[in-house]
């Protein structure tokens, strides 16, 4: 008796509003979820010529794919261009912003608007116009490429510069947003901190360096750990250059571990070693989220409130 | 007082005049001339990295192929120019641009309307409606939000091939439904739109949860919908690794896969592209092809650039 009022009074309880989650949920679970969850299935199955063996192979992927030597190569090239590109977009963006909120003026806002318009190309067209400008016959800095002494493309773009090459055009295609961001923030700085730091004597150099920098530390990291792991999925433009360039281009198929867990599963079908490859690339991904969700201070107030 | 009336009526200097301009400009900018030419000679000096090779892009269609190397980078070109281009990309693999900027467009409009059906009513729930489990929905939401959209790539082209999804329109149509940046959007724009009290008025006037959402709700969605599209045009239009991967056929390719396409197929990026390709694509060609696909985003990103550094003002990164 006491069971069935109980569950009377859940079924009361109900609320016919949750429907309007529903949708969410099941996508979720569709395209966040059970994904992951496959991933993991399928690093420990085994695709052969017939029907797959969930569950079948064990360690074997893993091992198979430690051993292989295009593992310390392609997560080698994408270590290299993360260590060089981290660095080189947060003292551009940030360097940029503070330069930008030295003052409000028309110019300023059209600057930020220039920088702005890359975000806004699709990164197969970035890669484009990136090989066209390191080409000395069409590109408008082709007289500094003479002076360097180039005078093919592959002077400049090889194997020797590639890495440099994706930093730049990564910097081309994502500075602007973060500009635009951390400008955002320094503008909501509270003026009266900015006029108390002016009556202390400070220029507005000092005011950019020791003042508004610190007080927008939140989005530094935000952006570090954003700009970490987004550089480990390095894909569109190294996959243009290779395809595009194709028996002149300096990188292969594999360069990136995206390209080549890419590789992997199209060409070859073989998804188990393709899911090792992507499921270690989305554990760093998700440790990452973990970390700004719990050290950052971003979104943690909407999550603790409940 | 005759002398003080002299003194107020007499033409002031062309100094004073200068000075107190000065005082004003300093006023206004908040900086010193030598710090203002600095900041102007850096701005400039950056704008030529970010500004120049979009220039170029806009320009390289008004020139012919070999007018690229024989003129000055930045010469505009002729309008006939263009149009030979587009001839061009008109014939290459029977006007197959045409195909992929309608399935780009159709793709978005099919994505943009799932996720807005999907996202609207979750956000709402996420932030008016008390529920077990909220807070685990919230967390997974921010935590697969905060993932590089790539990185899901590859685990989803595995169950598409498993659900028999690949090389349909709906590998790209349905993961479009799944927008967690969007509810997230959404539920910080209900917490601040509809306060504690106002629900709680109308709770106590009888209205429903579901009620609420539909009288109060959606009316007020306008401008969190405006945010959402600005927010996911972006995304849904640019997006090139799952398109090239989960659509192999020509046929069913979007616009940024395709120019890809096009320079894997003609041999256009190539030093010496007439040794390549049947159907000749040319440097001005390609560089067409990418202004047709970049310049709605272009638009729209312009737009929402205010967005963002409105956002960002206002702390909405912290959702406070």
């Amino acid at each position: 008796m006491a069971k069935t009022s109980a569950r009377q009074r859940r079924k009361v309880e109900f609320n016919p509003a949750l429907l309007l989650g529903l949708p969410y949920i099941v996508a979720m679970l569709v395209f966040g979820i059970v994904p992951m969850l496959l991933a993991a299935v399928f690093s420990i199955s085994k695709f052969g010529a017939f029907r797959p063996v969930y569950f079948g192979a064990g360690l074997t992927n893993y091992i198979d794919i430690i051993k292989d030597p295009q593992l310390p190569i392609s997560f080698g090239n994408i270590l290299k261009f993360a260590a060089v590109s981290l660095p080189v977009n947060f003292v551009v963006a940030l360097g940029l912003a503070l330069v930008l909120n030295l003052a409000h003026d028309r110019l300023g806002t059209a600057m930020r608007t220039i920088y702005f318009i890359p975000g806004a190309i699709t990164l197969s067209a970035v890669a484009l116009i990136a090989v066209f400008m390191v080409d000395p016959g069409t590109s408008p800095i082709g007289f500094l490429l003479r002076m360097g002494g180039a005078t093919r493309p592959n002077q400049v773009l090889n194997s020797r510069s590639i890495v440099i090459f994706f930093v730049i055009v990564r910097l081309f295609s994502s500075a602007g947003g973060w500009i635009a961001i951390f400008y955002g923030a320094l503008s909501g700085i509270n003026r009266e901190i900015i006029e108390a730091g002016m009556i202390d004597g400070c220029g507005p150099w000092q005011l950019a360096y020791h003042i508004k920098r610190p007080m927008i530390m939140g989005y530094v990291w935000f952006m570090l750990i954003t700009l970490t792991i987004s550089s480990l999925q390095l894909f569109a433009e190294p996959f243009v250059i290779s395809t595009g360039l194709a028996g002149n281009s300096p990188i292969d198929q594999y360069w990136s571990p995206n390209m080549w867990a890419q590789y992997l599963t199209v060409r070859n079908g073989d998804f188990g070693r393709s899911a090792v490859i992507s499921l270690t690339m989305l554990l760093i991904s998700l440790v990452a989220a973990f970390v700004i969700i719990t050290r950052t201070g971003f979104f943690q107030t909407d999550v603790q409130r409940e | 007082m005759a002398s003080t009336a002299t003194v107020q009526s007499a033409p002031r200097s062309l100094g004073a005049k200068l000075r107190r301009a000065y005082a004003r400009w300093r006023y206004q900018i908040g900086i010193g001339p030598g710090t203002y030419l600095a900041r102007a000679v850096i701005l400039i000096l950056v704008m030529l990295f970010f500004g120049v090779p979009v220039l170029w892009m806009f320009i390289a269609p008004t020139k012919a192929h070999p007018e690229l190397t024989s003129r000055p980078p930045l010469a505009i070109g002729n309008l006939q120019n263009v149009l030979d281009s587009w001839d061009r990309l008109a014939a290459y693999n029977r006007g197959i641009i045409f195909t992929w900027a309608k399935n780009s467009v159709w793709y978005v409009a099919f994505g943009l309307g799932l996720s807005m059906l999907i996202t609207l009513p979750a956000g709402y729930l996420l932030a008016i409606v008390k529920f077990k489990g909220r807070k685990l929905l919230l967390w997974l939401t921010l935590i697969i939000m905060l993932l590089p959209a790539d990185a899901m790539v590859l685990p989803m082209y595995m169950e598409l091939f498993h659900l028999k999804l690949i090389n349909t329109p709906w590998s790209v149509i349905l993961p479009a439904g799944f927008a967690p940046f969007a509810v997230y959007l959404t539920f910080v724009y209900y917490r601040s739109v509809m306060p504690r009290d106002i629900v709680e008025a109308a709770k106590v006037d009888g209205c429903s949860d579901l009620q609420m959402f539909w009288y109060i709700g959606l009316p007020l969605a306008q401008s969190v919908i405006a945010m959402l599209l600005f927010n996911q045009f972006g995304a849904l239009w640019n997006g090139f690794f799952a398109a090239s991967l989960f659509l192999e056929r020509d046929q069913l390719k979007t616009l940024p896969v395709g120019i890809a396409v096009m320079a894997q197929q003609t041999g256009a990026l190539q030093p010496n592209p007439s040794a390549y390709g049947k159907v000749l694509l040319l440097r001005p060609d390609l560089a067409l092809a990418s202004v047709i696909t970049v310049l709605p985003v272009i638009i729209i990103f312009l737009i929402s650039q205010r967005l963002i550094v409105r956002a960002a003002m206002a702390g909405a990164l912290h959702g406070e």
